[in-house]
């Protein structure tokens, strides 16, 4: 029985040796003159290309980034403790892309593509190219389907449509992550491939999100890019551009794709750090002339396609973190005006136990709005300016003791409204869920609710909804907009539930 | 002047001058320039056999070490 093995094993051996193409072309190569800070200083290697992708030895590669007359300057990407002075590199004629197919869903992979799973090798696909120019102007099609966060806050007030960039920024541990991380929890079943860029985060964070991910079995629909803090500068900076073009991969198959970049800001300082090392010219607050066009080129690349080129779209959702909520530096201001829109994150508001702390008033969506659901449009209608007015009467309420009546049921309504925003970001929400509470919330069914019972009451009320009104739900997910009839019912459906509850109402006073 | 054109040739063991002069002689015959060929000769054990000759930043590799080296990736890819 071993033996039969052993003779199969030495002739699939033998087999895959005598078909080996051990042939000896002619290669380009060039001496290494100078290595240090991760970066290779070659001289020789004619002809070689921006971009180009070098053999370095011992399985080891890098990245030709500056061309000059005598030298070229190349970026490892690893480590290439191997190198000596004198050593010899070759060009691979390769410039730089990353295998894709179907079975990379629900992988981890470097920026080669390498797996970081521990599992087989991702199936030879496709070859997608790193650096690719975005889509032209012709096949383009505006925003016209949504993307649900499953963030009632996000999805009212701040629609995302599929093919939008929409720029998530706020200081260190405000939630940002957490608001992408729901929102690739939210597409189940919604036939969407997310991508999850992660750039110089901690090696520690990231195993916590795979861990959330394959336990809520988002992986089934998620790609993994992963470029840790641990990792050279060369591959934090081409990490996105891996994850952009797995997003394209799925894009010209008509997908819709979610891209999430986490985060920009750590990605500008890794470039930044490459273009010193590289001796380039330095600008404001020491990154290079073209950290604008860094970021512009890659979230360019987001788009929505019309039916003629497969109709795919790739909605972007960049991460930026701030120092002390100042928005006006350089990095978050560039990615402010290339995106279409921000969700601003603070952590006062967080602090003050407001999650997801979306600053409503700082926060737009440019585009977003034509992609918006009806229903969700019906109900939310006038929901933002409320908020500015409830809150400049906050305020305001402050100062005086007296205040009438008109103010004193405008506030409570407000701080009702507010309190229903509140949501766990683990604990997304359907769209048509998200239209009962928020038209509870907004018509005024709620303020004769006790504010801090309101999350209870929202869970209690759902389930009641599920179980004895489903039709109302069916009817918003066909229908997409609140009909007459069903609103009727709806008001019914509330007003039983909260005759039925009396333990949240508050005391009526004689 | 004209300046010469420089042909390292790396083999295991010192090549026998008619060796040599054939390696010359096929560079001649391919360098269009008309400049005069000079051959280097490195003696590096560690190649095994064969000969590695370089021109420039132009590498032909027929070395058993390179070969060896393929062979290994290849079977790493396929197995």
């Amino acid at each position: 029985m071993k033996k039969t093995a052993n003779i199969k094993f030495n002739h699939s051996i033998s087999e895959i040796i005598s078909n080996s193409d051990l042939s000896s072309d002619k290669q380009i190569i060039g001496i290494v003159k100078s290595y240090g800070d991760g970066v290779v200083k070659v001289s020789g290697l004619d002809d070689v290309k921006a971009g180009e992708l070098i053999d370095l030895g011992n399985d080891q590669f890098g990245l030709a980034l500056n061309l000059e007359k005598e030298e070229t300057g190349i970026v490892v990407l690893g480590d290439a403790l191997h190198l000596k002075a004198g050593a010899t590199v070759k060009k691979t004629g390769k410039i730089l892309s990353i295998n894709v197919s179907d079975s990379i869903l629900g992988r981890t992979v470097d920026v080669l593509g390498r797996v970081l799973d521990g599992r087989a090798n991702i199936s030879v696909g496709k070859q997608m190219l790193l650096e690719k120019k975005a889509p032209g102007i012709m096949p383009r099609k505006s925003v016209t389907q949504p993307l649900h966060t499953g963030l009632k806050a996000i999805d009212a007030l701040v629609p995302i449509g599929r093919g939008q960039r929409e720029l998530i920024i706020g200081d260190r541990s405000t939630g940002k992550t957490a608001v992408a991380l729901g929102t690739i929890l939210n597409q189940t079943d919604q036939d969407v491939i997310c991508v999850y860029v992660c750039i110089g985060q901690k090696r520690s964070s990231l195993a916590q999100t795979i861990d959330i991910l394959t336990k809520n079995n988002a992986m089934d629909y998620t790609v993994i890019v992963a470029a840790t803090a641990s990792v050279s500068a060369a591959e934090q900076f081409l990490a996105p551009y891996a994850g952009q073009a797995i997003a394209e991969y799925f894009l010209e198959k008509g997908k819709d794709v979610l891209i999430i970049f986490d985060d920009l800001t750590k990605h500008a300082q890794a470039y930044r750090e490459i273009s010193l090392l590289l001796k380039r010219p330095s600008g404001r607050e020491a990154y290079p002339g073209d950290v604008f066009y860094l970021h512009s080129r890659l979230l360019e690349r987001s788009c929505k396609l019309n039916d003629a080129n497969g109709g795919g779209s790739i909605t972007a959702l960049p991460i930026i973190e701030t120092q002390d909520n100042d928005v006006s530096a350089f990095i978050p201001t560039n990615v402010i005006s290339i995106t279409d829109g921000q969700i601003y994150l603070e952590s006062d508001l967080f602090n003050a136990g407001m999650k997801p702390a979306i600053n409503v008033g700082l926060s737009v969506s440019r585009v977003g709005g034509a992609a918006q659901v009806k229903a969700t449009k019906q109900v939310a209608g006038t929901m933002k300016l409320d908020l500015a007015q409830f809150r400049e009467l906050q305020a305001f309420a402050q100062f005086s003791s007296d205040l009438d009546e008109k103010t004193k049921a405008q506030l409570d309504r407000g701080e009702r409204v507010n309190a229903i925003l509140k949501q766990g970001w683990d604990a997304p929400q359907k769209f048509e869920e998200e239209v009962v509470v928020i038209y509870a919330a907004v018509k005024g069914y709620l303020d004769l609710i006790n504010v801090d019972d309101i999350q209870k009451w929202e869970a209690l009320y759902l389930e009641f909804i599920k179980n004895s009104y489903s039709h109302i739900l069916k009817s918003i997910v066909t229908e997409k907009k609140l009909l007459d009839k069903t609103e009727k019912e709806l008001i019914e459906a509330i007003k039983t539930f909260n005759s039925m509850n009396p333990e949240f109402s508050l005391e009526v006073e004689e | 002047m004209k300046s010469t054109l420089k042909v390292t040739a790396t083999s295991a063991i010192k090549l026998t001058p008619k060796q040599a002069d054939l390696i010359v002689e096929a560079v001649e015959k391919k360098n269009t320039l008309g400049t005069k060929v000079e051959l280097f000769q490195v003696i590096d054990p560690s190649v095994i056999a064969g000969i590695k000759i370089t021109i420039g930043s132009e590498q032909i590799d027929a070395t058993t070490l390179t070969k060896l080296e393929k062979l290994h990736t290849q079977l790493r890819e396929n197995i």
